[in-house]
């Protein structure tokens, strides 16, 4: 052991000193830079020979906690996906209309309902006819407005997946391109820190899009799966691809990509197997599934509860129950009914009795008179518990017998006695093995001098096309109604209507405007559960006024219950950042505390040298 | 969502609760300046539900109060109008309490009879009435008034006939060709003396049936056309012995051909002479029948053909068109026919449906309340008043026509009785009471509901609004945290160790 032996330990002390202060130098210059990890230094004793022979910097270490990172990306995927539907039911919320005010919807509806409640006090005043037509137009271009909004709504979502596949397709190429170097380096033994931060950083954003699962791949290597287990990057990158389209309210999504009016998210292994996300239901949390649930669900529910409205607005007001006689064919009994005013989605109801049982069949007949809708299922009605057929009635009621009589026959019987409109339904007779407890059919009024309270006063489109919930193409007339329901402009254009059920009628006479009021507000009915209210089992009963109230209700509750749900994660996403801050994040007075002990053992090996220096002058001075 | 993985501790937790805090900061600001407790539906959490329901019933008292009031302005109203149609009739009445005074002012009529003129005329401008273009007295036909002119009602217009034409007619019929009011006086045959109808018809007398003092043999009238015997036997009736027949009129009142047996040669007035033989008494008998039987025509049966002709042509509705005599000639006919539009002024221009003319108006006061407070003129109770005071306007009389006087007394007397309304008839009074009690419930609901009105109003504020005392105290709360939040943020920033080195 020499003096060249301390000079050079006191040498390499001031080489690791030196990169002591570069990682607290680059520690502080990185403060505040997303996704770096705090660095620290590794120092061994170097040895020759079994002695020491000064200070080797052995490592640079990346302080990282695994287990909360892991948490970390779990709780990403939960706040983002939470994060954007809170957002957007907030949207929705406020959509209604600030509490009691004139544009909110409820505003609007008792606004309508108490127009008719005036005419119905004041009918031949003029003022009081046109207030009742302008507020049922405001009550369309509310409903037009909410509609518009909500498949805005829909298209940002459509359009935030796009961005957002795109996004997972640069970060997984991002993953793929850092991953190739760090494999590379690794071997030639370099400092890798500054690369696994950002291979890190991009998996950390890419869990906030997606629910993933990471997992080592061996050393610095990580491979990432979907939590449903579909691999995402495994040294190669997969790609995502989203044919995205425009919305109405009418686009759906469907899993047959022929039928689909929405894009869809599909996975481009990088061997080529495709495989299409949404129909696997692979995206469980993160924005992208947020996105999806908006656009497929939570956005529809809230179209199909405005067309709910505009369905039971129209229907309300211009349906009308159209009875039957009882009928007698020899040993037959049973009913028959005029059909002459049976629209194409009008439904007849028959109920009728297996005395075997006994049990009471209800079975609902539907005209649908486009042949590629049928058949029908029975959900196609909100009442849960009846048999539905569809059927044509294109060739008048002859030509609907032979499918009637094959849906239910031969105990059931029908026939067109007469050859006119009048449909006969029978019993089997003498075997008595079957009743038939009754027959009604739910028709359209056409005229607006029908005679009775009924009258077409919402029709569908500017055309003054009849809305009767039709079905064409196997879609029911209802689905996007929200956006196109107006006034009949027959009335607008002649607001007597109101009054006049028919020729006849007086000036002063209440009968029509209370009819319609008591229908909006007193009258029960059926809502379908699609909307969100109302189970299958025992859909909701009650007014349009209080379905429309639910609605309200039901979307401001979701929006309470989202932002509820969005606290509690923002919490746990908080206190894991904390944790991870802490863990992995810069402390610059530990940097700086650090700085002015490598400042000291800095001044400490020089000092040395000096000594050093001094004692081979003092040598050579000899 | 930005990832900060990595960054300073201090910095992350101090934006980010500084930056809550600001939010909380323009929250409160928001709810101080609007009062309320949020600008959604959602931030009202649960109580959501609950003002919309409450809002519902809001909005809804509010259009109930409305016709409330509506009922309220319309039921005054028609009860000043009606109020007024009664103390019309109640002046015709006092105008017209006998002894009468057949003076003849102008136009052939008395000064009752012109003041009745001018009753009409206000009557008529009173069933007009409307409350902001809503014509009250015309059932639901709210847009046109209930009454025609008094002129086309008594004169009628072109090819359409009046009142005036309408009794011309009646009288005609009613009196027949020879003015012996659809009677026949047969010559006596020995000592019976008869007569008869011309027919079976609605018109002229009908014989109901005789007596006599001094036992007569009476063949009574059987069915129409009815007949009426009277045998004086074999000896004369007695001096001062009376024959009394019985008439009815076509107005339902009645009236009797009056004759006492005279020895005098020359009878008086309602007397016959009896003599020699029962035939011969028969035969003066005869005479006195058919003289008085003329006189009768000119005076009772005039004025009770112009009350039924009132009655034609004012009591109808959509079953019960006006009703004429069939005609010409008149003077011969033997039924009514039904009036046409074409023909016959209709006095009433209303609803003309014959359901209850309350129910012509209904106004919902509450939920499942609603009131009735329609009215319609031809109802009973006001076309009974309209009618014989038209009808009393109506009539001409001369000074030259011995019977006048007589005339007048008898139509006067009937239309002064008529002016308290016949036994089950409905009275202007009823109405006004039906409609008293329409208003007190419409009233009632409203007291109800204006009561209800505040404690719903209160129940809202409690769910949507916030109290100003509620917000100062978080607003202090808020600002103190912020204070000392920002105070040991700046503090902790600067307490760096890079300070010191």
């Amino acid at each position: 052991m020499g003096l060249g032996t301390a000079l050079s330990s006191a040498l390499s002390g001031l080489r690791a000193t030196q990169v002591g202060i570069n990682v607290v130098a680059t520690n502080v210059a990185n403060a505040e830079t997303p996704g770096y990890s705090r660095k620290t230094l590794a120092l061994e004793a170097a040895l020759a020979g079994g002695s020491g022979f000064g200070v080797r910097v052995s490592n640079v270490n990346r302080e990282l906690d695994i287990y909360v990172q892991r948490q970390l990306r779990t709780e990403l995927a939960g706040a983002n996906y939470i994060d954007i539907i809170a957002q957007v039911r907030q949207q929705i919320d406020r959509m209604y209309g600030e509490p009691g005010s004139a544009s909110a919807l409820d505003t609007i509806l008792n606004g309508f309902t108490n127009s008719l409640q005036a005419l119905a006090a004041d009918p031949h005043s003029a003022s009081t006819r046109q207030a009742v037509l302008n507020a049922a137009q405001v009550m369309a271009q509310k409903l037009h407005s909410l509609s518009n909004d909500v498949t805005l709504m829909r298209n940002q979502a459509e359009a935030g997946i796009g961005d957002a596949v795109a996004r997972v397709n640069g970060l997984l190429k991002t993953i793929e391109n850092v991953q190739t170097q760090i494999i590379a380096l690794s071997a030639q033994n370099v400092e890798l820190g500054a690369l696994l931060d950002q291979r890190d950083l991009a998996i950390n954003e890419l869990a906030g899009l997606i629910d993933i699962q990471v997992t080592a791949n061996g050393v610095n290597n990580v491979a990432i799966f979907t939590n449903s287990g579909i691999s995402l990057f495994d040294m190669q990158a997969s790609q995502l691809t989203f044919d995205e389209k425009p919305l109405s309210a009418q686009s759906l999504w469907n899993a047959n990509p022929s039928l689909s009016g929405t894009g869809t998210i599909k996975l481009v292994s990088p061997n080529g197997f495709t495989l299409d996300l949404i129909a696997d239901k692979s995206i469980r949390s993160g924005k992208i599934a947020g996105l999806i649930e908006l656009r497929d669900d939570i956005l529809v529910k809230a179209q199909a509860q405005l067309d709910e409205i505009a369905h039971a607005l129209a229907t309300a007001l211009s349906s009308r129950t159209v009875g039957s006689d009882p009928a007698v064919n020899g040993a037959q009994t049973g009913f028959e009914i005029d059909l002459a005013d049976l629209q194409d989605g009008n439904s007849i109801s028959l109920t009728y009795t297996v005395n075997s049982g006994p049990t009471t069949n209800r079975v609902t007949i539907v005209r649908v008179d486009d042949p590629s809708s049928l058949p029908l299922s029975n959900a196609f009605t909100v009442d849960s518990g009846d048999q539905v057929i569809g059927v044509s009635f294109a060739g008048g009621v002859a030509g609907a017998l032979a499918a009637l009589n094959a849906a239910l026959g031969p105990d059931v019987q029908f026939d067109n006695p007469g050859a006119g409109t009048i449909l006969r339904v029978l019993d089997d007779g003498a075997p008595n093995l079957v009743n038939i407890d009754a027959l009604s059919a739910t028709v359209t009024t056409s005229t607006i001098q029908s005679g009775d309270g009924s009258l077409p006063f919402f029709v569908d489109g500017s055309g003054n096309v009849l809305y009767t919930n039709a079905v064409n193409g196997g879609r029911q007339q209802k689905i996007g109604f929200a956006t196109r329901i107006a006034v009949n402009s027959a009335l607008l254009a002649d607001s007597s209507g109101l009054i006049n059920i028919d020729a006849n009628t007086l000036a002063g006479d209440s009968t029509r405007p209370d009819y319609l009021w008591q229908r909006l507000t007193l009258a029960n009915q059926l809502f379908s559960p699609n909307t969100g209210i109302g189970g299958t089992a025992q859909p909701f009963s009650g007014s349009i006024v209080s379905f429309a109230r639910q609605i309200i209700t039901y979307q401001s509750t979701a929006t309470e219950n989202a932002l509820r749900l969005k606290e509690g994660q923002d919490v746990v996403l908080n206190s894991l950042q904390d944790r991870m801050a802490e863990s992995t994040g810069v402390n610059i007075d530990s940097e700086m505390a650090r700085l002015l002990q490598l400042q000291n053992a800095y001044a400490a090996n020089a000092r040395v040298m000096t000594a050093v220096k001094e004692l081979f002058e003092m040598l050579i001075r000899v | 969502m930005t990832s900060v993985t990595g960054s300073s501790l201090t910095t992350l937790t101090a934006a980010r609760t500084i930056s809550q805090m600001r939010d909380q900061l323009s929250v409160l600001q928001r709810q101080l300046g609007t009062g309320k407790k949020s600008d959604t539906y959602g931030g009202l959490g649960l109580g959501s539900g609950l003002v919309l329901n409450l809002r519902a019933q809001l909005s809804g008292i509010s259009v109930f109060q409305s016709n409330a009031v509506n009922v309220e302005t319309r039921v005054k109203l028609m009860n000043t109008a009606l109020q007024r149609i009664g103390d019309l009739r109640n002046e015709t009445r006092s105008d017209l309490s006998a002894p009468f005074d057949f003076v003849l002012v102008q136009g052939g009529q008395s000064a009752a009879q012109r003041s009745a003129s001018g009753r009409l005329g206000e009557l008529l401008s009173l069933l007009n009435l409307d409350a902001g273009g809503r014509y009250l007295f015309s059932g639901r036909a709210t847009d046109r008034p209930a009454t025609d002119t008094m002129s086309r009602i008594m004169n009628g217009e072109g090819a359409q006939a009046g009142l005036k034409q309408i009794i011309s007619e009646r009288l005609q019929a009613d009196q027949g060709a020879d003015l012996r009011g659809r009677i026949v006086v047969n010559p006596a045959a020995g000592s019976v003396v008869s007569i008869e109808e011309d027919g079976a018809h609605p018109f002229g007398f009908k014989i109901t049936g005789a007596t006599t003092s001094f036992g007569a043999t009476i063949t009574p009238p059987g069915a129409p056309p009815a007949a009426l015997s009277i045998d004086l036997g074999a000896t004369n009736p007695p001096a001062e012995g009376t024959v009394r027949i019985t008439l009815d009129l076509p107005d339902g009142t009645s009236t009797a051909i009056e004759l006492s047996a005279t020895t005098a040669a020359l009878p008086g007035a309602r007397e016959f002479t009896i003599g020699a033989t029962p035939a011969d008494t028969a035969a003066n008998l005869t005479a006195a029948i058919d003289t008085e039987l003329q006189r009768l025509a000119q005076v009772d049966l005039v004025a009770a053909s112009a009350m039924q002709a009132g009655n034609d042509f004012f009591a109808t509705d959509a079953g019960n068109p006006p009703q004429r005599v069939d005609g010409p000639p008149f003077d011969t006919a033997t039924a009514m026919i039904d009036g046409t539009a074409a023909n016959t002024v209709s006095w009433y221009l209303g609803d003309n449906n014959t359901d209850n003319a309350r129910d012509t108006s209904v106004a919902r006061v509450d939920d499942s309340i609603t009131v009735s407070y329609g009215a319609r003129a031809n109802e009973d109770g006001i076309r009974w008043i309209v009618q014989n005071t038209a009808v009393f306007a109506a009539m001409t009389f001369s000074t030259s026509d011995p019977n006048a006087r007589d005339r007048y007394y008898a139509l006067a007397g009937r239309i002064g009785s008529a002016m308290d309304e016949p036994a089950g008839m409905q009275k202007v009074e009823a109405i006004q009471t039906e409609l008293a009690g329409a208003n007190v419930s419409a009233q009632a609901a409203k007291k109800r509901l204006t009561e209800r009105a505040p404690v719903l109003q209160d129940m809202i504020s409690n769910v949507e609004d916030i109290s100003d005392e509620e917000i100062s105290v978080k607003l202090l709360a808020l600002n103190t945290r912020m204070q000392a939040s920002l105070q040991v943020t700046a503090m902790l920033s600067q307490l760096s160790l890079v300070k010191y080195i």
